[in-house]
């Protein structure tokens, strides 16, 4: 009953603030051209766009700005601790995070641990439901992450920083320089973020004990236009991160972990009349320290991968309305550590794409891909998409796709439990939405569903051992709905967006839910500007999830709802200084998403931001 | 729903006098009478829970096999909390002690009530398996390769032996600690320890990766990968060993009980007699539980004429504990806690 009235409670707030709009409309902000590469290749599917002013409204983490805005449901050991995602029910290997257009998932986990990304340089974040495995490789099945810096030219210098002090010792600093003339841009930025991370229980005794942490990251980018049609890029950013693992009972062993990741590549796009090449060469490093005694590295044990990747992509404008492209890609990796002896990996990809306004109203894609890949026999991968226009409000997409994820290097080679006669996992997968735009209101509607076989899961072992099994077969069918709302009156200027999530993900085998899988998922955000005063509103309902694959309600985790708002004041000459705080779990809602990991009850930061 | 209540009186008699000192699981009442509490004369199943989380519990199994009562230790303590992996628990005259593997810790309870007694946590690190003998508590502990020694009788800590080996099971017999050195497939001593002196005496070998070690009557039998060596407890020294008679894979947990010998290969259960010249790789019966080679013979006791196998569900939901005769039919399941992975006859 609770849940009912809280939802009723966020729906008719929405409604309130739609008829509201109704009043009074004006002009829309003036639309900022960016890249927008994947929702090119996205046809048939939708792309949330998240920008910067949204992202840094939540903690350095990326976990904290996907709960609040997308579908994701996350599942958090603890504040800022491991943190996996699920995407339309699927399990946390099968969302793909890409950083500039390569994929940046783990070779040893398959999945980004979301709260090791420090999100705060990203001009956008996209988010992509749905099939992608033929454009972005393995993963890309429940969703696409793609985190993106653009560099803009004829800006000069820009200076932006942010920092803030909050409840549990959190500090969090970042500085941004951009210098651009007509053919030279560059970005600089840093993050730091510590926190001691000592929250109280709420509704339990005891506190977050040894869970503190702390990270710093950088990012340097460069671009250079030759001509306005050739253009070299160079992206790199370094993380390096370290966090202890919280523990219950004061006798547990304190343990930390330390996550170092260079990412870093080069970009050269040319066009030439019909043509259009892009060619890049990425080098990523990726490596863990795990310590099972804080002050003996003695015992530590640690993993580090290599990644080195090779994509290019030749375009060709057949006609007007028709653009053909391929594409071949290589990529080669090598990991190395404790458990996991000089494994390697070579893999090459063939792509073809093609796109086809058939009418002004209608356009379609075909992507193709085969892969072929050490060890194992890819299958072939195909994602198929359409968007049909009735009228400028209505529209409708179809996209169709097969995906797979290939077993990681953990998956094969883990001591004791790799499994070497492991399989890929695929997926066979549809879409279809409806989308209404009348002037600044937006609604989409999707229905989905996947079915996915040879699902490879990871069981829990006695001590820290696991096994990866090719076992299960699962069926997630599922809604995504989104609306927002955009208006100004005077110099009032309103913001409102929703979504809302369910999902059926089950084992076909026994029938059951998927662990971690809640039905329902609803996040809300406003944001409202007067004069110098801007504040906001980000709210997120996460229904119960279980988590015994039996459904077992005793041991299931409770749904929630998380508030957090805050209010800034811009001053100074064109609104140089900006002063501001935030109240996070305003409802001082005691929850948790994964079980026995309680969560922080309310919580203040103040925080001040410059920009010259 | 067979028992036997007279065959450890048979056996407490027939060793007689060894008898005070024996504390292990395998103790006989010497007056099988009224139970001494709510969870004696019955079956005490270790669960051992998800590593990482606090849901370690204690399931209690009537002498009939008819009932199961899971979560007694917070029945009986409502204000304690048990802890994060169970994974063994070593019986005293009165106490029972809970090893804590991820708490760092050893609760101590009564044996027959549960009633919560005291906590242990000096020198505990990452502690295995624990035994009672000579009127102390010893305890294998992995993090820190070493034997802490407590008093039985205040809990008051006694020392440390350092071992600087892996340290598994435990097993007192003699006046001797015997120290399996060999854990995750790697390994093939056995420490032996005056219990009186606390001190290293001597090491035993055997001629293969050594997986389980358990004892009766005097002879110390340890379970590898080529057969199973018997030693003499009292002057730890070889007896002989006896070979398997054809190939098996990844033999465990080993059980000795009413002079036969039980262990499992995954989901195969193998029984052969204690005075075999070889040991027959012809499994005595196929729980045919599935899943993958780790949680597969997760949990493996025979107790009071009864066969136990856990069926843990690769740890993602409650346990099944199929319950077998010595002619290998099943005579009850029954639901279980997270994890099981031991059972022993609380008498």
């Amino acid at each position: 009953m609770m849940i009912k009235r809280q939802l009723l409670l966020l729906f008719g707030l929405f409604a309130f603030l739609g008829n509201a709009q109704q009043k009074e409309r004006q002009q829309l902000d003036t639309v900022v051209l960016k890249p927008l590469r994947l929702i090119q290749k996205s046809v048939g599917q939708s792309v949330l766009n998240i920008e910067q002013d949204q992202i840094r409204k939540y903690r350095p983490q990326l976990t904290d700005v996907l709960s609040f805005e997308t579908p994701i449901f996350f599942k958090e050991n603890g504040l800022g601790m491991v943190s996996s995602p699920s995407f339309r029910g699927t399990t946390a290997q099968q969302t793909a995070v890409l950083w500039n257009g390569i994929n940046v998932n783990s070779q040893f986990l398959g999945q980004v641990d979301f709260n090791t990304i420090s999100p705060y340089h990203y001009s956008s974040i996209d988010v992509r439901s749905g099939g992608g495995s033929s454009q972005f490789g393995s993963g890309a099945i429940g969703g696409t992450v793609a985190l993106n810096n653009s560099l803009d030219f004829k800006k000069g210098h820009q200076f932006q920083l942010l920092s803030s002090y909050g409840s549990f010792e959190t500090y969090n600093n970042a500085i941004d320089y951009k210098f651009s003339d007509e053919k030279f841009s560059f970005h600089l930025g840093a993050n730091y973020f510590d926190s001691a991370n000592d929250y109280d229980f709420p509704d339990q005794k005891g506190f977050n004990d040894n869970g503190q942490m702390h990270h710093l990251s950088v990012t340097a980018n460069v671009a250079y236009r030759f001509k306005p049609q050739h253009k070299l890029s160079f992206y790199s950013e370094i993380y390096d991160g370290e966090r202890h693992f919280s523990i219950l009972e004061e006798t547990q062993s304190r343990t930390k972990y330390q996550d170092q990741n260079i990412k870093s590549q080069l970009l050269w796009e040319s066009s030439w009349r019909k043509l259009k090449l892009k060619s890049r060469a990425a080098y990523l490093n990726e490596k863990y320290t795990y310590f099972p005694e804080l002050d003996n590295d003695e015992t530590s044990t640690y993993g580090r991968a290599e990644t080195i990747i090779n994509k290019t992509s030749l375009g060709y404008k057949v006609k007007k309305n028709i653009y053909l492209e391929a594409e071949i890609d290589y990529q080669y990796t090598w990991a190395d550590g404790i458990e996991i002896q000089d494994a390697s990996r070579n893999s090459t990809e063939a792509q073809l794409f093609l796109k086809y306004h058939l009418t002004p109203n209608w356009v379609y894609q075909v992507h193709l891909n085969q892969n072929f890949v050490d060890d194992f026999d890819a299958p072939f991968l195909y994602n198929f998409g359409t968007n049909y226009s009735f009228s400028s409000q209505h529209e409708v997409r179809l996209n169709f796709s097969k995906n797979y994820r290939i077993p990681t290097f953990n998956d094969l080679y883990w001591p004791g439990s790799g499994n070497l006669s492991l399989k890929p996992e695929t997926s066979l997968q549809g879409e279809i939405s409806y989308i209404f735009k009348l002037k600044s209101f937006e609604f989409g509607l999707t229905y989905y569903q996947i079915e996915l076989e040879d699902m490879i899961r990871w069981l829990p072992m006695q001590g820290e051992l696991w096994e990866p099994v090719n076992t299960d077969k699962v069926s997630s069918k599922g809604i995504e709905a989104n609306a927002s709302y955009q208006f100004n009156w005077d110099r009032n200027k309103l913001k409102a967006k929703m979504l809302y999530a369910y999902t059926k993900s089950e084992n076909k085998e026994t029938g059951y839910q998927l662990i971690y899988v809640p039905y329902h998922k609803v996040t809300a955000g406003f944001d409202y500007d007067y004069k110098n005063w801007h504040a906001d509103v980000s709210a997120m309902y996460n229904g119960k999830v279980y988590t015994q694959s039996n459904n077992k309600s005793k041991t299931r985790v409770d749904d929630y709802i998380l508030v957090n708002a805050s209010a800034q004041y811009q001053f100074g000459n064109n609104q140089m200084y900006g002063l501001g705080a935030r109240v996070k779990n305003a409802t001082d809602r005691s929850y948790q998403n994964m079980i026995y990991k309680p969560m922080p009850g309310i919580n203040f930061e103040f925080f001040l931001t410059l920009n010259l | 729903m067979k028992h036997n209540f007279l065959k450890p009186l048979l056996l407490a008699l027939t060793i007689g006098f060894f008898f005070a000192s024996c504390s292990s699981d395998d103790d006989g009442g010497v007056t099988p009478e009224l139970p001494q509490g709510d969870f004696d004369l019955g079956y005490i199943i270790a669960n051992e829970g998800n590593f990482g989380s606090p849901n370690a519990s204690v399931s209690f199994i009537d002498a009939d096999l008819m009932t199961v009562e899971n979560s007694i230790f917070e029945a009986v303590n409502p204000s304690e909390n048990l802890g994060d992996v169970l994974n063994h628990i070593a019986f005293g005259d009165e106490n029972a002690f809970l090893v804590m593997n991820n708490s760092n810790k050893i609760v101590v309870v009564n044996r027959f009530s549960f009633e919560y007694v005291t906590t242990l946590t000096e020198s505990i690190a990452l502690p295995r398996y624990a035994v009672v003998e000579n009127g102390k508590l010893f305890v294998s502990n992995s993090q820190s390769q070493d034997i802490a020694v407590y008093d039985t009788s205040d809990f008051s800590f006694i020392t440390s032996i350092a071992i600087d080996k892996p340290v598994e099971l435990l097993k007192a017999d003699a006046g001797k600690l015997f120290v399996q050195n060999a854990s995750f497939g790697t390994g093939n001593e056995i420490t032996v320890i005056n219990t009186d002196t606390n001190e290293i005496t001597s090491t035993l070998t055997v001629d293969g990766v050594l997986n389980s070690i358990d004892d009766e009557d005097g002879i110390l039998y340890a379970l590898h990968s080529e057969g199973i060596s018997k030693f003499n407890t009292s002057t730890a020294s070889l007896i002989e060993t006896i070979n398997f008679s054809g190939e098996v894979n990844n033999p465990s947990k080993l059980n000795i009980e009413d002079d036969k010998i039980f262990f499992i290969t995954g989901s195969q259960v193998y029984a052969s007699d204690l005075n075999a010249t070889e040991i027959g790789v012809t499994p005595l019966f196929d729980t045919e539980v599935e899943g993958n080679s780790f949680t597969v013979g997760y949990g493996f006791s025979v107790e009071n004429g009864n066969i136990f196998y856990s069926d843990v569900n690769g740890f993602t939901a409650d346990s099944e504990l199929l319950i077998y005769d010595y002619s290998g039919n099943l005579v009850q399941t029954l639901t279980t806690g997270v994890g099981t992975n031991a059972v022993y006859f609380n008498d």
